[in-house]
């Protein structure tokens, strides 16, 4: 028998930070789509912009870092003039340079003549990429794009004056070139407290975007309140990627499941809990209808993804609180004692990586074949 | 409050009534002796209470058994047995009669009896426990209360009103104290303006509030007039004086209560066309949540919210909770992100009857505020 190590005691602070941040990455979207939006003239949120998270794009041939596929950035946002923005939000932390670089690098997938945008064709006349991070980490990655854009100036300056020299003091054969076709910048985000409002604060370190009024709006630094993030875009709990199991699982215990609770389904006194059958495609539906974005075209988001709705339903079969029958679950719905997201959490704490062999109704999987195959 | 020539028993107050005015008409005249008192408990439903208490008795307790007896034959006088055995060492049993009368409010109907306290206490109140959230009783704030009672007072004269027990929360003062409020219970002699301010400015929330007539005589009070009580959840006694209770307690109440449920109303999110939120705000009036301490004991009265549970999804500097009820599995969230408010964002089903005991549930246990719409700033 092979020896597995001891597990950790179970750090609910961290789960909430883990939630946290995760919460912290869909109101950071929001608020960035927010100040797109925001019409100075006006004063007020113009109604003809098009914006979604996780809308799904199509690079060209030409892509360099993933041609002729589908790719899912965090956010797309396009002006009634047909200007658009792609964004992508990270919540990393890491100090380390090359990690940047790499995410640097992937952010080139957008730099491109992307297809999926809301017009006849799909295609508009040009858009800028937008890389939205912790504010703590906004200046160095900044400082990589800057001196990217300075190394690529001296690499095109030493091929011009042909000097064989020049360019191999400048960069290795190997290195790519980090450099940008379009506009891109960096802007950094914190929650924060102000004097009477939490707010998401937002702060563009590097580089410009077509909107002037934004671009300069962020480079002054903008906060946007939470209050409107959460009520104007009508509680969005999602983000482009999956959030952390007890966050999901708490969801759809507390929100979801208690919605189907109706006259028609008692509470069953001898196995006690009221049965709910349900579909993978059921949930992840209402999930997308009630907190992710719904749009009817071809590009529409598919968040959340149906594969992690499944894994929460295995964590449920797991845990003893659904089992599987057919192309069905059945979650067995009780009340659950103290707080719900502990609770959660402790499960999975407890349970490790969900096991391969854990029902996950195969009948439906090839459902969500196209979020998984996507690069976003 | 004139005698009436033609008193009633408390059956044949029931009997000879024709109309809910008719009898409410005769409660004034009904003979009471020194156990029983007319009482009366606003409730809010949205189908017919009378068809709910139908298909209660159908379903059938072995502890509470009711039963619906149509004496009047005329519609909306309707009476309703109770038998309700309770305790568990000392098995105890109250049993009585109420009637149910349709009001001018289109969801609020009075519960009336003429009944010893204990009726109400063991009895009909714990039936509508049982019924919750299909019968919701109402709550009133501290404002609405002493309108009520100056109300009262005004429609007294020549006789004058003295409030003569409250039973409330209290803010304990003592730093040391573990606990934020203690239940008082305090028996007094005062007139209402002074019992108002008193209780202002002592934080103490009504629950209860006792009420004596008395006569003015040669610039003394004198004699011991009718009493009643009138509670924070709309349920009003008294042991005389009846249309007066009526007038100036009770049908304001009606209407108030009927204004409050349809405010917490239609805002769940899968009956709603729009994606729309419809989120609810209590203000208040200086920037409490400056204060990190009330912060956290918000946090904490919510983690004790009973029948239901509680995710703490943020808790400092910011709240971000997610409660369940229990009663009907009702769900809302619960943001405080601002200084001087809180913000209830209903989710996909959200009761009104479950908006009525969360927002009470704040009142009660940490601090009565405005209620309003959500309005973008």
């Amino acid at each position: 028998m092979a020896n597995t190590p001891p597990r950790s005691a179970y750090d609910h602070e961290r789960v909430k930070e883990d939630c946290d941040n995760y919460n912290n990455s869909v109101l950071a979207s929001l608020a960035f789509i927010n100040v797109l939006r925001w019409d100075g003239e006006k004063n007020e949120l113009t109604k003809t912009h098009k914006y979604e998270i996780g809308r799904r794009m199509k690079t060209s041939a030409k892509n360099v870092v993933s041609p002729s596929t589908t790719i899912t950035p965090d956010i797309v946002v396009q002006s009634e003039s047909g200007a658009g923005v792609i964004g992508e939000v990270t919540a990393k932390l890491t100090t380390d340079r090359e990690i940047w670089r790499d995410k640097l690098m992937q952010l080139k997938k957008y730099d491109d003549d992307l297809t999926g945008w809301w017009t006849k064709d799909g295609r508009i006349a040009g858009h800028d990429v937008a890389l939205i991070i912790n504010l703590t980490r906004s200046v160095l990655v900044s400082d990589i794009l800057a001196e990217e854009k300075e190394l690529a100036e001296k690499v095109r300056m030493s091929e011009k004056n042909a000097s064989a020299d020049a360019k191999s003091s400048t960069a290795s054969p190997e290195r790519k070139l980090l450099e940008f076709e379009r506009k891109v910048a960096v802007v950094g985000f914190e929650r924060s407290s102000g004097a009477t409002k939490e707010a998401i604060t937002l702060k563009k370190e590097f580089g410009a975007l077509t909107n002037k009024a934004a671009s300069e709006t962020l480079r002054n630094t903008v906060r946007v309140a939470l209050e409107i993030l959460v009520v104007e875009y009508h509680d969005k709990k999602f983000a482009d990627h999956e959030p952390p199991e007890p966050l999901l699982l708490q969801i759809l215990w507390e929100t979801l499941f208690t919605s189907y609770l109706g006259e028609g389904t008692p509470f069953n006194e001898d196995l006690g809990y009221t049965p709910l059958r349900v579909t993978a495609k059921q949930v992840t539906e209402d999930l997308r209808k009630y907190y992710g974005f719904t749009g009817t075209d071809d590009h529409s988001p598919q968040i959340p993804r149906m594969s992690w709705v499944r894994k929460s339903l295995g964590r449920l079969v797991q845990f003893g609180l659904a089992h599987v029958d057919k192309d069905e679950f059945v979650v067995h719905y009780r009340r659950l004692r103290g707080d719900p997201l502990k609770r959660f959490g402790k499960l999975v704490h407890e349970a490790g990586p969900l096991p391969s062999a854990t029902p996950t109704q195969p009948s439906l999987f090839s459902d969500d074949s196209k979020g998984s195959a996507s690069n976003g | 409050m004139s005698d009436s020539l033609f008193e009633h028993d408390k059956d044949s107050v029931v009997v000879s009534s024709r109309s809910a005015q008719e009898f409410l008409s005769k409660l004034s005249d009904v003979r009471l002796d020194q156990r029983n008192t007319v009482q009366v408990a606003i409730v809010f439903s949205r189908a017919p209470i009378d068809e709910i208490l139908l298909e209660f008795s159908q379903v059938g307790d072995t502890s509470l058994s009711l039963s619906a007896e149509d004496r009047s034959e005329v519609y909306p006088v309707r009476y309703h047995h109770l038998r309700r055995s309770f305790g568990r060492k000392r098995r105890l049993e109250v049993s009585g009669s109420f009637v149910t009368v349709k009001t001018d409010q289109p969801n609020v109907w009075l519960l009336a009896m003429v009944a010893p306290t204990p009726f109400w206490t063991e009895g009909v109140a714990k039936l509508l426990d049982r019924l919750h959230p299909h019968v919701v009783r109402p709550f009133f704030t501290q404002r609405e209360m002493g309108s009520f009672v100056r109300t009262f007072e005004e429609r007294a004269v020549p006789n004058v009103a003295r409030i003569v027990r409250i039973s409330g929360r209290e803010k304990l003062r003592a730093p040391e104290s573990r606990r934020k409020y203690e239940a008082s219970l305090r028996w007094t002699d005062t007139d209402i303006e002074t019992a108002l301010h008193e209780a202002s400015e002592n934080n103490l929330l009504f629950r209860n509030l006792a009420i004596e007539i008395v006569s003015l005589k040669d610039g003394h009070l004198s004699g011991e007039g009718p009493r009643g009580t009138i509670s924070r959840e709309g349920y009003v006694s008294c042991n005389g004086s009846f249309r007066l209770f009526y007038e100036a307690v009770i049908f304001p109440m009606t209407g108030l209560a009927q204004r409050r449920l349809d405010f917490f109303s239609n805002r769940e999110r899968h009956a709603r066309a729009s994606e729309q939120l419809k989120p609810i705000k209590i203000k208040y009036d200086r920037d409490i949540f400056s204060a990190r301490e009330q912060v956290h004991r918000l946090l904490e009265v919510m983690k004790r919210f009973k029948h239901g549970s509680c995710s703490v999804l943020h808790g400092n500097p910011y709240i971000h909770v997610s409660i369940v009820d229990n009663y009907d599995f009702s769900a809302a969230d619960i943001w405080v992100v601002n200084r001087d408010d809180i913000l209830i964002v209903p989710q996909i089903k959200t009761s009104e009857a479950a908006l009525k005991r969360i927002v009470n549930h704040i009142f009660e246990n940490f601090r009565e505020g405005q209620l309003g719409e959500y309005t973008s700033s």
